[in-house]
């Protein structure tokens, strides 16, 4: 399966069928179902009220930029070892829908933020590190865009990506500790063992969802690579003129 | 190994525009954060600490752009690769030139600023072995950056980008050991919270140095 969409030829016919399967299939049925179920059939927070629902879109997008970065690592790692051509397309388009993940966790996070801690922005652990996190998907999206030729930035973006992933969660963990010096936490943890279905249900649902737009997203952005690869080599060739006496 | 660090020492005599800055710019850093802040002592002496640490990132991270830039402009990395020569002693020789050459005068200049800061001779201090103690980790990270930037001729906005991320917990652990040097003991948790993450540093930039400067040298189509 994967040696035979590693061909970029296979890719894009393989993607013709799976990119509006997965588009318009998937991810709009499992939106639909996903939105049914958090903003109708779940019940309201105890304490937040309404405003719970803020998070079905919210961790969804965080798991979602977290699930892109691993994405992100393998294609990276895939691409430093047999410099795989679309290895470095995947990855890159990982890091695109990764990057706009985060910020829509920082976004939602900020949103959600004013009606229950009173702020739109804490400089809690998790929400600082969630913009590290951002940064991070923007270095490596600025190598992409400042390096010439192709290859060297394909190279040294799949290095920083690499080093990123070993150290994201050091980062993690010293942010943590650094705001747990700073204030108390103020929020328990979403999504901890002990949620009740009627929660975890839409959450799981919209976490799908936000999986299918992934692979969607990615799906598109990789046939695009392929395709200006492809007509940027077209362009490049020389064009050889022939002229043939007639004796 | 050291024919390439006296090679480095030399270069740096011979070129006071390649260190000097460095050091003018984290005075003028502390200086200019000071004006901003306002004068008043008790403020400045709580945020001495970040301050200084700060103006020590910065100063390094500013550095990123010639420190593998000129030898990779003339041919000199390209030929050391050739030469096949361990690459592991090219690239610790570059960090102990970086450390001798960049980091030492700021050392030195830091319990100075600390006790113009307000800080006490033995904070100040602290501050210096702070900073001591993360040095590999700092080296390494900015050693890195600068490999997969050699190439570039304009880099230092996405360096301070793509650099400061892997400098976040060092900051962390960097500016609470300072401030926990003197009230509890050498063996803190956050100087061995330093400790591991040079080791870290070292075992994940080392080979990322050298597979960035072979990148930056091999000439792809």
């Amino acid at each position: 399966m994967i040696n035979y969409l590693a061909n970029p030829s296979n890719f894009l016919r393989f993607q013709r069928i799976a990119t509006p399967v997965i588009g318009l299939v998937i991810f709009l049925t499992s939106l639909a179902l996903g939105l049914w179920l958090s903003l109708y059939a779940s019940p309201a927070d105890e304490t937040q009220g309404e405003v719970v629902r803020i998070m079905y879109v919210h961790v969804p997008a965080a798991w979602g930029s977290m699930m892109a970065y691993t994405a992100l690592t393998i294609a990276s790692i895939t691409s430093f070892v047999w410099r795989h051509r679309l290895a470095d397309s995947a990855a890159r388009a990982f890091a695109k829908v990764g990057i706009v993940f985060a910020f829509l966790a920082l976004a939602t996070g900020s949103i959600w933020g004013k009606p229950t801690w009173g702020t739109w922005w804490q400089w809690d652990g998790r929400t600082t590190s969630m913009l590290v996190f951002f940064f991070i998907y923007a270095a490596y999206l600025l190598i992409w865009s400042m390096v010439k030729p192709w290859n060297r930035a394909a190279r040294l973006a799949a290095i920083l990506a690499m080093v990123g992933s070993i150290n994201i969660p050091i980062i993690k963990f010293s942010v943590e500790w650094w705001s747990s010096l700073h204030q108390p936490a103020t929020l328990s943890y979403i999504g901890a063992p002990g949620m009740p279905s009627e929660l975890l249900r839409p959450l799981l649902m919209m976490a799908w969802a936000y999986a299918s737009l992934f692979a969607w997203a990615s799906l598109m952005f990789i046939k695009a690579d392929v395709m200006a690869l492809r007509a940027r080599r077209q362009s490049s060739r020389p064009i050889s003129s022939v002229t043939i006496k007639k004796l | 190994m050291d024919a390439l660090i006296a090679r480095d020492l030399r270069l740096a005599g011979a070129d006071l525009s390649s260190w000097l800055p460095g050091l003018l710019f984290f005075v003028f850093f502390i200086m200019v954060s000071v004006i901003a802040i306002g004068p008043e002592a008790r403020i400045l002496r709580d945020m001495a600490g970040g301050l200084i640490w700060l103006a020590l990132l910065f100063s390094l991270i500013l550095k990123v752009s010639d420190l593998f830039q000129r030898d990779m402009m003339t041919g000199m990395t390209e030929q050391i690769f050739l030469s096949g020569q361990s690459k592991l002693q090219f690239v610790i020789a570059k960090a102990v030139s970086v450390f001798l050459i960049h980091l030492i005068p700021l050392l030195i200049i830091i319990p100075i600023v600390g006790f113009v800061l307000g800080l006490e001779a033995q904070q100040g201090w602290a501050m210096t072995l702070s900073v001591l103690v993360a040095a590999p980790a700092l080296i390494f990270y900015v050693l890195m950056t600068a490999a997969i930037l050699s190439r570039q001729r304009t880099g230092g906005f996405i360096a301070v980008i793509m650099v400061l991320p892997f400098l976040i917990p060092i900051l962390i652990f960097g500016v609470a050991a300072a401030e926990s040097a003197d009230s509890s003991s050498l063996y803190s948790v956050e100087i061995k919270a330093l400790l591991g993450l040079n080791l870290i540093s070292m075992s994940v930039g080392i080979p990322a140095i050298v597979a960035a400067l072979k990148a930056n040298i091999h000439q792809v189509t």
